[in-house]
This record gives structure tokens, C-alpha cells and sequence, in this order.
């Protein structure tokens, strides 16, 4: 492992200098950059699905999907898989853990056949779905029936989907237990292979004990992936429970953000954020980008104000609708809106390859937090730029996330008085955009009031005061958040 | 005159020849029973009818027809519309069924039909009950009780128990292909028919109960974890598999009984809730016992098809489940734990409900494999949208599992092409192009289509025994079928009424078969009544009360309205004798050909010899009117009338003196 880690770092310095060279606002998804990449790693890497096992209607659809080399994790995980072994992969986000567990599962099936063969267990619809792709575009050449069993669907169809009995079924813990505990005739005791993705995550949303009663109705001989980015004590608990005679796949053991990831800081007052952030916009325009607001109210009013400004941006949060939250997602994946403004509902698992910038707006009080995060881009390979803002409340937290991650940022270098320029303007939007959520709120509150009478509309209220609490205090466009 | 006759026997088979003048004389006979008492006529005397109505025939063939037709002329433009959808079409030719034309729905290759049907030979002298049993593998219970039937049937010195009709019927619906029937009779094979399709459900539900058993009993036998891997689809996702659509109580008393009697096994056998049930469809008795003794000499007064038809109890507003259980029936069980549901539409459709209601259920029709309609053009008289209704709601997604094994249901079911996998089998006693769009609009069996032809050379027009001239008007320059009803009611203001203004012609009956038609010209002559342009008239529809329905028919009898609306609806649920009729005119065909000439049948009190001028029957007809005109002059006339380039015809029935 350790030469191939060598030989990452120096494609990943060769590409830094090309990098400075290039025009830094053009488009990192074009195919020429990336063919440049990977024909690099094919001349200094000689790892290749193929010499990990892979059979060769697989390498070839991953030939077509333009998977060139496996990642760190693949390149530890498959093998292991591969040999029958239960897995625990430790592994920075972004970095192929889906392509790890697909490719063994998909090899086993060919072997040997066979309905309800595998279970993925995820903690959120969006990564479901997600992962759900990921198995139909691999499988695609071998004919795979994939299906996702999430909640917020309706049952009786997912009943009808089950009951075809697919190859794989990618689930959140509770409607799967609902299922088996309510769709008579859907069991899963053949089931062959289980996979935990973000263990943490489902362990932490309390899911624990959907899992235990999932894990008491599959069958015991089975193979058992666990991936997750941490490894808390309950990660622990559950590997023992679970797995046999693990082999651990720890790609990093301390907190590490990709390679690949240009990492910068943007020290500037709190009450010229939305300023900076409408400089740094229009100074990588064109670049896919996920902006981090701590809060909703929060990311629904700068997804508003960039709006006013004129550019296409869309918000994912709590507080939208299931429906909403997958249209805003596939506006962004579709590239139809290019910033996507979103709290920490985004900030793990989703895998959206062609994010190309991620700004911290607000400093994230977790640190963990900051790592998934900035996980969303240079994903798979790609080059990737992350900004975070700080102001003069959040020295402290930014501090303990360069602790977390070991490295001093360097700083984002950007013309100051040119930025001045713009203050007038988004101080135009930023008004426009208070308006328009103070509408939007009273529409809701009529709407919900409509509906049903008093408990709901308490909780309208109680979030309506927070919100106003918010604009009160930091009127005129100056918003910042104490921690 | 013979010449005409024995040419157009050539043109058919002897056999089918026979059944249509067996059938013919035999409802004349009947017909003229109900008609009058003092005119008897022979079986000779029907035939010299026919003759010469023939001879009229040939008159009109002989000046109106410009060059040759092709012999198939009136079935090749019904089906023009149904080729879109059915790309290839055989036909077969039954000794008893007559012609079976067999739709495909699939790709070019007929191979189905040839490979079900050509097992089948004409049947004759063969012992058709046997070869049910042989050749269908009926289930043990079906076969018992059809043999011992047999017995019954035998020291009653009846005819055999089977029929080669029934045998012909059962075998063309057990292809599971949907099929059409036109050609019930009350009287003569209803019942007939009846024992057919229970048969036949019967069969199926059997047979398909005992596949499940079977799984379930080998999935027992099997570890748990094999089970999970063996995949045994052997059913849908709710039980009902046969919903049996009839038109009143009586109707469903009997074909219940038939499906009791075919299921009896010895003394074990149970029947659940049979008191009730008989309760419940047996005639209701009021509470005065002489109003029911008048009501009872009431329907003997009645032609005999009304009669059997409207006996029992006539109510509309039923539903039934029946399960299946071993050797035990259970009537009244609930919906979801049924394997047969026996409704009448209105019923059907109140538990169905609305979109948008409170109670809207449609997951009991989910799983419906075979759908009888019996007695379908009743339910043109009683509401044909409920039929529709009911239809759309079949074979959808069900809201709710009902507590179904989901590993056991149809991967067709899974995939929703239920709908794909549904036999209709269509029984009435007239064909309808509400019928006809119902089987190909709304049915959508992978199996295709079988309908069933009789030919008609008569007509009901030969049941005339009077002297009467008919004269047939045909609405020309119809450019699509939207515009026929204006047309109609055109043509009817500037040739009809204006011929009545001006004739002043008294006693005069103007039938119209649908009510939005009849609404129409009362309306207008109404209009025309009140500005004192127009004659007076009075109308009898079917939401006329009593009261105002006796007042009418005496003001038209006594002469002082001269003129009588009537809907065809009326008459179907009356049968009245109306007095005093002397012209009648058809706004449209009645959908009953039997209706047209049971009317014409009313002019006779007026005397023959003088009277020839002073009565008349005009009846107007378009192109699309085709299957009803048939109906009423015979299918050889018929495609003269559609053919010839002239727009009027005279038929003169009775004899010429």
C-alpha cells in the first residue's frame, strides 16, 4: 500500500503544478483533464480491477463507467471480500466505499444466482437511492434487479416490488423492519450478504434497535460489510455483534481529508460574509459548489439572496419535503442549478462526482462535520477545492478542525477592495431575501393552521420565533451565529 | 319464389339453415299466441310467410341493386373498426354455434385458435356429456354430478343432459379467450347456458384451489430455508376470481342453484347460510296477498320471454359472496374471503363507491381471472354505466395487501397486466354496439376474442302476420356518428312530422328507444303544441307514472291526442297492449328486434280489407344502425338496405289477397 501511496502523492503534484498553470475557473469536469489523470495512474499504477480479482464482465462495465483504477479502499476491500472474508472498512468519504462492497456482492451473485441475495442498510433516502444506482450501473451488463425500501413511499407498492423478489434491496433500517414484520410472504432468510454503510451514522440515529431486529431474522452464515468513517464505541458493539472474524480495511486510521483536496481558510468579519461569499461565487463561476449554512433558516435565506443576485442557486434542508429535498438534489446533480445551498443533511454520503467547490459559510461546530463536509468534493479521483469562512467568533472552532486534521490551512487569497464593490448590491438582496422568507413563513403558518388546528402551529410558531430572533438582532445583513 | 328460397339455402350450410327456421317458426308460433287468439297460424303457413317475404325481396334486389355485393358486406364494415386492434382474424364454422370468429390480440400467428378448436369436430350423435369429462378434465365432484344429472335427465325421457350446443359453448370458453354469445333465449337455452358457465367457473375455481393446496402442502414439507428459494405464484392478490354480473334476484337464485347442484357431494356436503340466502331471493310476498294474485295474473297476460324474465323477485340491488371450501359452500362470506362474487351492477357499483368519497374500494375486483356478464342487455336497460364503472375499477393495484402471501402472488399480478389475464364472457340476447365497444375498448384479454354468429335470414319482420307496409327510411350523407342524431331528428321534423301536419293522421305511435332522443322531440313538439302549429300529442316514458300513463293510453285510444311518444325503455320494463294504434313510426330500431314487430302486431284490431291505406309503419335507419337492422328484416335484406342507392324501401308483410 505504502507505494502506491507514494506514487498518489507524485501524480497528485505533477497534477498541482499543472493545475497552477491552468486557468483556475475552467470547468475541472472536462474529459481531457481527466484522461490526463488516469493515464498517469496507468503508467506509474499497475492496479487494476482486474489484478484485484474482478471477472471480466465487471471490469468492463467499469471500464464503461470510466472507473481506470480502483480506489485506496477498493484496492484493499475487494480482495478481501473477494476471498469470502467479513469486511470493516474504515474509509474517508468519497472514496469508492460503495464500489467496494458492489463489486465483491455482484461477483458472488454471478457465481451463484440467486433472488434476495444481498442487503444494504443505509441511514438516509438520498444514500439509498444513491447507492441504489451505483449497483443498477455496475449491474447493468449482468441484468440486476435492484430495489430501495425507504420510508415516505407508499407500502403497498413497495410490497409489490419486494415481493418480485430482487437481487439486492437498499434500505433504511425502519421501513425494512416494517416490511418484515407487515408484508407477509417477505422474508429474508436466504439473504447471502449485509451491508452496513456509515455504520456510525445509522447507529447514531438511533436505528440500533431496527438493526437488532433485522439481524435476528437473517441467517447467520453470511458475509457482513461494515463501512463506516469512524469508529465509535457503538461501531465496536455492533462489529462484535455482527460480523465474524473481521478484516479490517483502515485506508486512514487518524482523520485525513483527500489528497486531492486544496484546502484553504477566509478570514474575514462576520458582517461581510455574504459579500465574500458573492466574490468568491463570482470569482469560480461556473464551478459546481455546495455553500454550508449551519441552519436552515440560514440556508433557505441565502439560497434566496443568491437568487436575487442572479444566480441559479438551490437549498436542501430539514425543513423541506421529501419530494422537495430529491428534486433540489437531482436539479444539482443534473447540473441545471450549478450551488447548491445546503445544512449537514448533505454533508455525508452523498455522492455527487462533479462538485468541484465546498464553502464552510458558517464554521461547523462539530468538527467530525467539517471532514464530511469537505468530503463532497474531490471525490473519485477528482480535484477539489474547499473555503472556509471564518470570522472573528469562530477562531476557536477553526482551530480545533486544523487540530483534527493535522495541517495548517493556507489562506484564500482574494482582492479585498474589490469585494467592497459588491456590498451595495447583496445588501439590496440580502433585504429582498428577508421579505421574501417572512412571506414564506406566513404562508406556511396559514397553510398548516388550515390544516390542523393547534399543535402544529405552536411548532410553526416556536420556529418562527427563532428565525425572527435571528433577523432582529442582526439586521442589516450582518448574520452570525455564536457558538 | 322458390327459386329465391332454395338459392339462399344454398348459400349456408343445411345444419344452420335448419336451426335459424326451427328457432323462427317456433317464436312465430309463440309470438302469435301472445298477439291474438283467433289467428292460429301452422308451421306451413309461417313458412309461405317467409316465402313471400322473399318474393318482396326479390322485387327490391332486382331494381335496386346495381352490379353484385360481397357476401359478407355487413361484417366486413362492422369490423373494420375492430381490425385496428385485432390484427388477425379466423373464423370457424360449428354445427351449432354457427360462426366463431376468432380475434387474436397477439403477433400473426393463429396457431391458438387452430390448436384449441380443431380438436373439436362437429359433434352429432356423440355423447357430449363424456366427452366433457374426458376431454376437460373436469374435477371428480363436477363429473359425478354432471353424470348423475345425465341419469335424471334420461328417466325424465328429456333430451340428453349436455346439448352439442353446450358442449361447443364450454369448449370455446374453456380457450380462455373472451367471448361474445348474442344469442340467448329465455325460453328455449338460457338455462342451458346458465349450466355452461358454472360449469366452466366452477372448473376453474376448482381447479385452481387445488393448485394452491397442493403448494401448500409441498412448501410444508420443505425447510424454511429452501422455501424462501422455491417459488410456487399460484395465485392473485385477493381470492374473488369469478364475479358473476346478473340482472335480478331470480336470475342469481338460479344460477346459485345450479352452482349448489354442481357442487353436491353425497351427505357431507354443506351449504352455509342457505336459508337466507333463500330468504332473501325468493319472491318477496307483500303484505295484501290479493295484490300479489293480481299481480301474478298481470304477468300471465305478458308475451312469455317477459314472463320469464320478470317472474321472482325482480330486485336489482344484490351482492353475494360464495367460498369454496372442500366439501362445504359458504354463501355470504365476505368479499375477501370469497372465491365467487354474484352481483347486479347497481349493487357492485354502490360498494365500489366514487373517487373522492369516503368509502371508495375497488381491491376485491384486483384479482379477477373470469368475468360472466349474463343477460347484458338488460343492463342497457337498466343503467350501462354502471357496467363501465364497474369495468375501470377492475384488475387495479390494490391500496391495501389484505393480508397476502406476496412470495405466492402472479408474477402478471406483481407487474400489474392482471387486466391481460382476465376471460369476459359476454352472454345477451341482441348484439349492441355498447356491447361490442365494452369487449374491445375495455377488455383486454392476451388471449383474444371469440364472437359468435348466427345468421338471421328472417328477421323479426317475418313475424308479422298482417298485411302491413313498412317503409324504411335511411339517412344519407352521414360523414361520421356524431352526426347522426341530428340528422335523425332532421329528417324526422321535415318528412315525418310535416307528413303528419299535413295528413292529419290520427292514432299514431312515434317509439323512440333512448330517452335523450325522446326528450328531444318532446320538446320540440311541445314547443310546437303550445304556438298551435303543431298536433297534440301525450308520451308514456319509463318515469311516467301510472296514473298519467292510463290517461294517456285512453286519450290516444279514444282519439283525442293523436299522437303517442313511447320510449323503448318503457316497453322493456311494461309489455303493455297498447290499444288504438294505427301508424307507427321507429325514430331509431328498437335494441330489441322482438320489440318492433310485437308493436306492429298492436295495428291488427283494425280491420284488413279497407284499412290497408289507413295503416303505416315508417322506421328510420343510418348505416351505423347496421346490427339492428339486421336483427329486424334478416341479414340478406339488411345488406341490400345498406347497399342500395335508394333511400326508401317498402316491405309489405301478411298475405297477398
Amino acid at each position: 500500500m505504502e507505494c502506491i501511496f507514494t506514487a498518489r502523492e507524485k501524480i497528485y503534484a505533477k497534477k498541482m503544478s499543472e493545475d497552477s498553470t491552468k486557468d483556475n475557473t475552467s470547468h475541472p469536469n472536462n474529459k481531457e483533464g481527466d484522461e490526463d489523470v488516469s493515464e498517469l495512474l496507468k503508467n506509474e499504477d499497475d492496479v487494476t480491477f482486474e489484478s484485484l480479482g474482478v471477472t471480466e464482465v465487471l471490469c468492463q462495465t467499469c471500464a464503461e463507467l470510466g472507473w481506470k483504477t480502483p480506489s485506496k479502499i477498493q484496492q484493499e476491500a475487494i480482495p478481501v471480500a473477494l476471498k469470502g472474508n467479513d469486511v470493516i472498512g474504515l474509509a474517508e468519504t468519497g472514496s469508492g466505499k460503495t464500489g467496494a462492497f458492489c463489486l465483491p456482492i455482484l461477483q458472488a451473485l454471478l457465481d451463484k444466482p440467486q433472488r434476495l441475495f444481498a442487503l444494504v442498510l443505509t441511514p438516509t433516502r438520498e444514500l439509498a437511492f444513491q447507492i441504489e444506482e451505483q449497483f443498477k450501473a455496475l449491474g447493468s451488463a449482468i441484468g440486476i434487479k435492484t430495489s430501495v425500501v425507504v420510508g415516505g413511499v407508499d407500502m403497498m407498492g413497495q410490497a409489490i416490488i419486494l415481493a418480485k423478489k430482487p437481487h439486492v434491496i437498499v434500505a433504511t433500517p425502519g421501513r425494512l423492519v416494517d416490511h418484515l414484520e407487515k408484508t407477509k410472504g417477505f422474508t429474508l432468510r436466504s439473504l447471502k450478504y449485509l451491508v452496513l454503510d456509515e455504520a456510525d451514522r445509522i447507529l447514531n440515529m438511533d436505528f440500533e434497535s431496527e438493526l437488532d431486529k433485522i439481524l435476528k431474522v437473517i441467517p447467520r452464515e453470511r458475509n457482513t460489510f461494515l463501512f463506516s468513517a469512524t469508529m465509535t464505541g457503538k461501531v465496536k458493539k455492533l462489529q462484535r455483534a455482527a460480523l465474524s472474524k473481521p478484516v479490517k480495511c483502515a485506508v486512514n486510521s487518524k482523520y485525513h481529508t483527500v489528497d486531492k483536496l486544496l484546502q484553504y481558510f477566509l478570514f474575514i468579519p462576520a458582517k461581510d460574509k455574504d459579500c465574500y461569499l458573492t466574490a468568491v461565487i463570482n470569482e469560480l463561476a461556473g464551478n459546481a459548489m455546495i455553500v454550508f449554512c449551519s441552519t436552515c433558516a440560514n440556508a433557505q435565506r441565502t439560497a434566496l439572496m443568491l437568487r436575487n443576485l442572479g444566480i441559479s442557486a438551490v437549498p436542501l434542508h430539514g425543513q423541506m419535503s421529501q419530494p422537495k429535498r430529491l428534486g433540489a438534489l437531482n436539479k444539482f446533480k443534473s447540473a441545471t442549478r450549478s450551488i447548491l445551498v445546503a445544512t449537514d443533511v448533505a454533508s455525508r454520503g452523498l455522492d455527487i462526482p462533479h462538485v468541484d467547490v465546498v464553502i464552510n459559510l458558517d464554521v461547523p461546530t462539530r468538527s467530525k462535520d467539517y471532514i464530511h463536509r469537505v468530503g463532497r468534493t474531490a471525490r473519485a479521483g477528482r480535484f477539489g477545492k474547499a473555503i472556509t469562512f471564518v470570522t472573528q467568533y469562530d477562531v476557536e472552532l477553526y482551530q480545533r478542525i486544523e487540530e483534527l486534521i493535522g495541517k495548517k490551512l493556507p489562506a484564500y487569497e482574494m482582492q479585498h477592495d474589490e469585494v467592497k464593490v459588491l456590498q451595495e448590491r447583496v445588501c439590496e438582496a440580502q433585504r429582498f431575501a428577508r421579505t421574501e422568507m417572512k412571506e414564506q413563513q406566513n404562508a406556511k403558518k396559514e397553510k398548516r393552521k388550515g390544516r390542523d388546528e393547534i399543535s402544529d402551529s405552536e411548532e410553526t410558531a416556536a420556529f418562527g420565533a427563532k428565525q425572527s430572533k435571528l433577523f432582529v438582532k442582526h439586521g442589516k445583513g450582518k448574520r452570525r451565529r455564536k457558538h | 319464389m322458390k327459386r329465391s328460397a332454395s338459392a339462399s339455402k344454398k348459400k349456408h350450410e343445411p345444419t344452420s339453415k335448419k336451426f335459424v327456421s326451427e328457432t323462427c317458426a317456433s317464436e312465430l308460433t309463440r309470438e302469435d299466441e301472445l298477439v291474438d287468439d283467433d289467428l292460429s297460424l301452422s308451421s306451413e303457413s309461417d313458412n309461405e310467410e317467409t316465402e313471400h317475404l322473399d318474393s318482396t325481396n326479390c322485387g327490391l334486389s332486382a331494381t335496386d341493386v346495381v352490379g353484385g355485393f360481397k357476401s359478407q358486406m355487413l361484417d366486413q364494415h362492422r369490423l373494420e373498426d375492430l381490425e385496428r386492434k385485432y390484427e388477425n382474424i379466423v373464423s370457424f364454422s360449428w354445427s351449432q354455434l354457427h360462426t366463431l370468429r376468432c380475434m387474436g390480440r397477439t403477433d400473426g400467428n393463429n396457431s391458438q385458435y387452430e390448436k384449441h378448436f380443431s380438436t373439436i369436430k362437429v359433434l352429432d350423435e356423440v355423447d357430449c356429456c363424456k366427452r366433457a369429462i374426458k376431454e376437460y378434465s373436469l374435477p371428480q365432484v363436477l363429473a359425478t354430478n354432471l353424470e348423475e344429472r345425465k341419469n335424471d335427465a334420461k328417466s325424465e325421457k328429456s333430451s340428453s343432459f349436455l346439448t352439442p350446443l353446450q358442449l361447443e359453448l364450454f369448449s370455446a370458453m374453456s380457450s380462455y379467450s373472451d367471448i361474445h354469445f348474442p344469442h340467448i333465449d329465455v325460453i328455449e337455452n338460457m338455462k342451458r347456458i346458465q349450466t355452461v358457465y358454472c360449469l366452466h367457473l366452477l372448473r376453474h375455481v376448482i381447479k385452481s384451489r387445488s393448485v394452491v393446496l397442493k403448494n401448500n402442502s409441498r412448501l410444508a414439507k420443505i425447510s424454511p430455508k429452501m422455501r424462501e428459494l422455491a417459488t410456487r405464484r399460484d395465485q392473485g392478490f385477493v381470492r374473488p376470481k369469478v364475479l358473476v354480473l346478473l340482472p335480478f334476484r331470480e336470475t342469481a337464485l338460479q344460477v346459485i342453484s345450479i352452482i349448489l347442484s354442481l357442487l353436491k357431494k353425497g351427505t357431507k356436503f354443506e351449504v352455509s347460510h342457505k336459508k337466507r340466502f333463500k330468504d332473501e331471493f325468493k319472491e318477496q310476498p307483500s303484505e295484501d296477498r290479493e295484490e300479489d294474485e293480481e299481480l301474478a295474473r298481470k304477468l300471465k297476460t305478458k308475451p312469455e320471454d317477459y314472463q320469464v324474465l320478470f317472474q321472482g323477485n325482480t330486485d336489482e340491488h344484490f351482492q353475494i359472496g360464495i367460498a369454496l371450501h372442500g366439501s362445504s359452500v359458504r354463501l355470504y362470506s365476505p368479499f375477501y374471503s370469497s372465491d365467487i362474487i354474484v352481483a347486479s351492477p347497481l349493487a357492485l357499483r354502490k360498494t365500489i363507491g366514487e373517487k373522492g368519497e369516503a368509502h371508495y374500494e375497488h381491491d376485491f375486483l384486483s384479482s379477477v381471472e373470469i368475468l360472466i356478464l349474463d343477460l347484458s342487455d338488460v343492463y342497457l336497460m337498466q343503467n350501462w354505466d354502471h357496467i363501465l364503472h364497474i369495468k375501470k375499477h377492475m384488475h387495479l393495484t390494490p391500496k391495501d395487501p389484505h393480508d397476502v402471501d406476496f412470495s405466492r402472488v402472479y408474477n402478471w399480478a406483481l407487474d400489474g397486466h392482471s387486466k391481460h389475464y382476465c376471460q369476459t364472457i359476454m352472454l345477451s340476447r341482441v348484439v349492441s354496439p355498447q356491447i361490442y365497444s365494452l369487449l374491445t375498448k375495455h377488455c383486454f384479454n392476451h388471449r383474444g376474442l371469440i364472437m359468435i354468429k348466427q345468421i338471421n335470414e328472417s328477421g323479426s319482420i317475418c313475424r308479422i302476420p298482417n298485411q302491413l307496409p313498412q317503409i324504411f327510411h335511411k339517412l344519407s350523407d352521414l360523414k361520421k356518428l356524431s352526426d347522426v342524431s341530428e340528422k335523425r331528428f332532421q329528417f324526422f321534423i321535415s318528412h315525418i312530422l310535416k307528413a303528419v301536419k299535413t295528413n292529419k293522421s290520427t292514432h299514431m305511435m312515434i317509439c323512440i328507444p333512448q330517452y335523450y332522443d325522446f326528450v328531444r322531440v318532446r320538446n320540440h313538439m311541445r314547443r310546437e303544441m303550445k304556438s298551435g302549429s303543431g298536433p297534440k300529442f301525450v308520451f308514456i316514458c319509463e318515469y311516467s307514472d301510472t296514473k298519467t300513463v292510463g290517461k294517456a293510453r285512453r286519450s290516444f285510444f279514444t282519439g283525442r291526442a293523436p299522437i303517442l311518444l313511447y320510449t323503448e325503455r318503457y316497453h322493456f320494463y311494461h309489455r303493455p297492449f297498447i290499444r288504438g294504434i294505427r301508424h307507427i313510426v321507429f325514430y331509431d330500431l328498437p335494441t330489441y328486434p322482438h320489440f318492433y314487430s310485437e308493436l306492429c302486431n298492436m295495428i291488427h284490431h283494425v280491420k284488413t280489407d279497407s284499412a290497408i291505406s289507413s295503416v303505416s309503419i315508417s322506421a328510420i335507419y343510418s348505416s351505423y344502425d347496421s346490427d339492428k337492422l339486421a336483427a329486424v328484416v334478416g341479414d340478406p335484406r339488411c345488406r341490400e338496405l345498406l347497399t342500395s342507392k335508394k333511400d326508401v324501401h317498402m316491405f309489405v308483410t301478411g298475405k297477398t289477397s
